[in-house]
C-alpha cells in the first residue's frame, strides 16, 4: 500500500494553476524531500495529502483511502505559517491535540519539549519563531501518525533551532512505519536527511527517484541537481 | 463525543475574556442607571427614562448575534488557526456545532444579565412599579397559572432563534469562502438572501407546522375594557430549528469537502 | 567519528568511509560498538534508513556485525584493522595519484613532490596518531631538556 497516490491532480486557484497534472507513488516508510522553488506547489501539495485543501480534478488516496475526515486522523501536519491557538501554553497544546487525536504519547511530547528547551507554561504568543518552530515539530514527532506532512519546517528559523530540528527529525523518526515527507527550497542544509526525492516545478513533478541513487549517477549534490531541474 | 466536548472547551477557552468584558459592562451599566432613576424619575418626562435606557444590552446583543457567526469564523482564517482546527478528525458540522454552543451559551448569559438589569432598574423606579401593578393585562399575565411555562418556552423560542441567527452567520461565511477576493461580499449576499428566503417562506412554513403539535404561550389583551386571554401557538419554532438544523449540515459538508483551510 | 560531508557523493558511502577510516586509524577496535542507527543519525542529522544501509553494507563486506537487539559491532578480528587499513591507504593513494596526473605530472614528479612534502610538511600531530599520542602527551613524557640532569642550557 502506497503512502500517498496522486492521479492526475490539477489544483487551480482563481488565477493560478498550482499544480498541473500530479502523479505520484510515494512508497510508506521513508523520509521524503518535496523540493521545488517558492511557487512551484509544495504547499498545495502537502495541504491537499492533508485535507486542508482539495484537488479541483484527480484523485488522491492516503494510505489506500480517499482523504477524508478519517484519514485526517493518520496524518500530521506541520504547517508554514504558525497555526497555534495562541493563548495556550506548549502544555496546554500537548494536552488539546492529545484530545483531538488517538496517536499521542504525551509524556514523549513533554520529553521533547524539555530536549529542544521549551517552557511548557510558557504562552505560546511570548514565544520566539524559532522556538514556535520548534514546538510546531514537538506536537508533530510526538504522535504516531503513520505519515507526517512538513512544510518548510526550517524556513525562517534561527540556525540553532534549525539544528535542533533536523537532529530531532532524525532521531524520531520511526523507520519503517513512518512516512515523512518534507518540503522545502532550502535544500542544502536539510537534503542528508532524504531518502527519496521528488523535485516539484511549476506545479509539475520534473524529478523524483533516490537521493544517492541521484548522487551517485550524477556526481552532483541534491542543491546542485535542484539548481539544474527547478 | 469526547473530541466535540474538547474543541468545545478549546472554543470557551478562548473567548471568555470578551464575555467577561460584555457581562461587566452590562453590569456597571444597569448598576449605573439602577442609581440614577431615582433622581431622573423626579424630572419631568423622566420617569420611564432608566427603564428605557436599560434596554440598550439588548441592542448590543442583538447586532452581537446577527454576527457573530460570520465573525468567529472568520476570526480562525484570520489567525490561520483554521488550518489547525481543520485539520483534526471532526467533521466539519461538529466543527461548527461546537463553536455554536459556546457562542449560544454568551449571548444567552449576556440576555439574560441585561433582561435581570432592566428588571433592577425597573424595581428602583417608584413610579414603574406602581404603573405595572395597576395595568390589568400585565396583573392578569403574572397572575396566570401558565406564567411560568409561557415564560419557558419564550425563553427556548428566544436561545433557537440566537442559535438560527448564528447559524446564518456561519453558514454565510462558508458560503463566502468559497469565492475568493470578494468572500466578504459575497456572505453579506447570502445572508441577506437567507433572510429573504425566511420571510418569504415563513407564512408556508407556519402553515405546515401548524399540522405539528406546537407549544402554546399564554398572553392577555386589554380591549373595550374586558381582559380577554389568548392563546398563541410557537409556529415559527419548528420551522427555525429545521433551518437551522440544515443550514449546519450543508455548511458542515461544504467546509469538509470543498473549503480550502 | 567525525565526517566533513559532501553531498555530491551518495551519503551511505560516506558513512562506510568513516567507519573505516576510524577503525583503519584505530579511533575503532575490533569488538567495538559502532554508535547505534538512531544516535549516528541525530549526530549526522541524516536519515537512519541511510546509515541502516551503510552499517548494512560493511556487514557485507565482513567489517561489521550485527547482533541482533544490541548493536553493530566492529569484527574481533586482529588482521581486521591492517586490511581495513591498506584498503584506506590504498584508496587515499589512488586518489592522490589520479589527482595529480590531472594536474599532468609525469611519475618522477609526483614522487619530488611527495619527497619535498615530507620534508617541509610539520608532523603536525606528533609521533604517532594511531596511537592517540598527542603533542601534549610528547611534552609530558619529557622530551623537554629542562629539568632532567645534564641538561644544557
Amino acid at each position: 500500500m502506497l503512502a500517498i497516490e496522486m492521479a492526475n491532480v490539477h489544483k487551480r486557484y482563481y488565477r493560478s494553476h498550482a499544480l498541473r497534472g500530479v502523479n505520484l507513488q510515494m512508497e510508506p516508510g521513508k523520509i521524503v524531500g518535496l523540493l521545488g522553488p517558492n511557487g512551484a506547489g509544495k504547499s498545495t501539495l502537502l495541504k491537499i495529502c492533508a485535507g486542508l485543501a482539495h484537488p479541483t480534478t484527480g484523485r488522491v488516496h492516503v494510505l489506500g483511502r480517499d482523504v477524508s475526515t478519517a484519514t485526517k486522523g493518520l496524518t500530521a501536519f506541520v504547517p508554514e505559517n504558525d497555526t497555534f491557538y495562541s493563548w495556550m501554553t506548549p502544555r496546554q497544546a500537548v494536552a488539546f491535540e492529545n484530545s483531538m487525536f488517538s496517536d499521542m504519547d504525551v509524556s514523549d511530547a513533554m520529553d521533547l519539549l524539555r530536549e529542544l528547551r521549551l517552557d511548557p507554561d510558557n504562552k505560546i504568543s511570548s514565544l520566539s519563531k524559532g522556538q514556535r518552530g520548534r514546538l510546531k515539530l514537538v506536537l508533530a514527532m510526538s504522535r504516531r501518525a503513520r505519515v507526517v506532512l512538513m512544510d518548510e519546517p526550517l524556513a525562517g528559523i534561527d540556525p540553532p533551532s534549525r539544528a535542533a530540528i533536523l537532529e530531532t527529525i532524525a532521531s524520531r523518526y520511526r523507520a519503517g512505519e513512518q512516512t515523512i515527507i518534507i518540503s522545502t527550497h532550502e535544500v542544502l542544509e536539510s537534503e542528508k536527511l532524504f531518502e527519496d526525492v521528488v523535485f516539484l516545478s511549476d506545479g509539475q513533478i520534473v524529478l523524483s527517484g533516490n537521493a544517492d541513487e541521484l548522487r551517485a549517477n550524477r556526481s552532483k549534490s541534491l542543491n546542485e541537481i535542484f539548481a539544474e531541474v527547478c | 463525543m469526547k473530541r466535540w466536548w474538547s474543541m468545545v472547551g478549546k472554543e470557551w477557552r478562548g473567548t471568555w475574556t470578551l464575555l467577561a468584558v460584555a457581562t461587566a459592562a452590562t453590569v456597571a451599566f444597569d448598576i449605573w442607571l439602577g442609581i440614577k432613576t431615582a433622581t431622573w424619575s423626579l424630572m419631568h418626562m423622566g420617569e420611564g427614562l432608566a427603564v428605557g435606557l436599560s434596554f440598550i444590552p439588548f441592542a448590543g446583543v442583538g447586532i452581537a448575534t446577527v454576527v457573530a457567526g460570520y465573525f468567529a469564523m472568520r476570526g480562525e482564517w484570520q489567525s490561520h488557526t483554521s488550518m489547525r482546527t481543520l485539520s483534526y478528525p471532526l467533521s466539519g458540522t461538529a466543527v461548527l456545532t461546537s463553536k455554536l454552543a459556546v457562542i449560544l451559551f454568551n449571548l444567552v448569559l449576556v440576555t439574560l444579565v441585561a433582561a435581570a438589569g432592566v428588571w433592577f432598574v425597573a424595581s428602583r423606579t417608584p413610579g414603574f412599579r406602581m404603573m405595572m401593578t395597576s395595568d390589568p393585562t400585565f396583573m392578569a399575565w403574572v397572575r396566570s397559572r401558565e406564567f411560568l411555562t409561557s415564560g419557558i418556552w419564550v425563553t427556548i423560542s428566544g436561545i433557537l432563534g440566537i442559535a438560527f441567527m448564528v447559524a446564518v452567520g456561519m453558514f454565510s461565511f462558508v458560503i463566502g469562502t468559497l469565492v475568493p477576493r470578494i468572500s466578504g461580499l459575497i456572505a453579506v449576499a447570502v445572508h441577506v438572501l437567507v433572510w429573504y428566503l425566511c420571510f418569504a417562506f415563513g407564512p408556508h412554513a407556519m402553515y405546515v407546522a401548524s399540522f405539528l403539535p406546537n407549544p402554546v404561550i399564554v398572553g392577555f389583551d386589554n380591549a373595550l375594557d374586558l381582559v380577554r386571554r389568548i392563546e398563541v401557538p410557537l409556529l415559527p419554532l419548528w420551522p427555525t430549528l429545521a433551518v437551522t438544523a440544515v443550514l449546519l449540515l450543508v455548511a458542515g459538508r461544504i467546509l469538509e469537502s470543498e473549503v480550502d483551510a | 567519528m567525525q565526517i566533513n560531508f559532501d553531498e555530491s557523493i551518495p551519503i551511505y558511502v560516506q558513512i562506510m568511509q568513516g567507519v573505516m577510516w576510524d577503525v583503519a586509524v584505530g579511533t575503532l577496535a575490533p569488538g567495538d560498538k559502532l554508535l547505534s542507527v538512531r544516535d549516528l543519525a541525530r549526530d549526522a542529522r541524516t536519515n537512519p534508513n541511510t546509515v541502516q544501509r551503510a552499517y548494512m553494507e560493511l556487514e557485507r563486506m565482513g567489517i561489521v556485525e550485527t547482533q541482533r537487539g544490541q548493536g553493530t559491532f566492529i569484527k574481533a578480528s586482529p588482521r581486521l584493522a591492517k586490511e581495513v587499513r591498506s584498503e584506506v591507504t590504498a584508496t587515499a593513494v589512488r586518489s592522490f595519484i589520479n589527482e595529480m596526473r590531472r594536474l599532468r605530472y609525469s611519475n618522477e614528479e609526483i614522487v619530488g613532490l611527495v619527497s619535498q612534502g615530507l620534508d617541509e610538511v610539520p608532523a603536525a600531530d606528533g609521533p604517532s596518531a594511531a596511537n592517540g599520542q598527542t603533542v601534549a602527551d610528547g611534552l609530558a613524557s619529557g622530551q623537554s631538556t629542562e629539568g632532567t640532569n645534564g641538561g644544557v642550557h
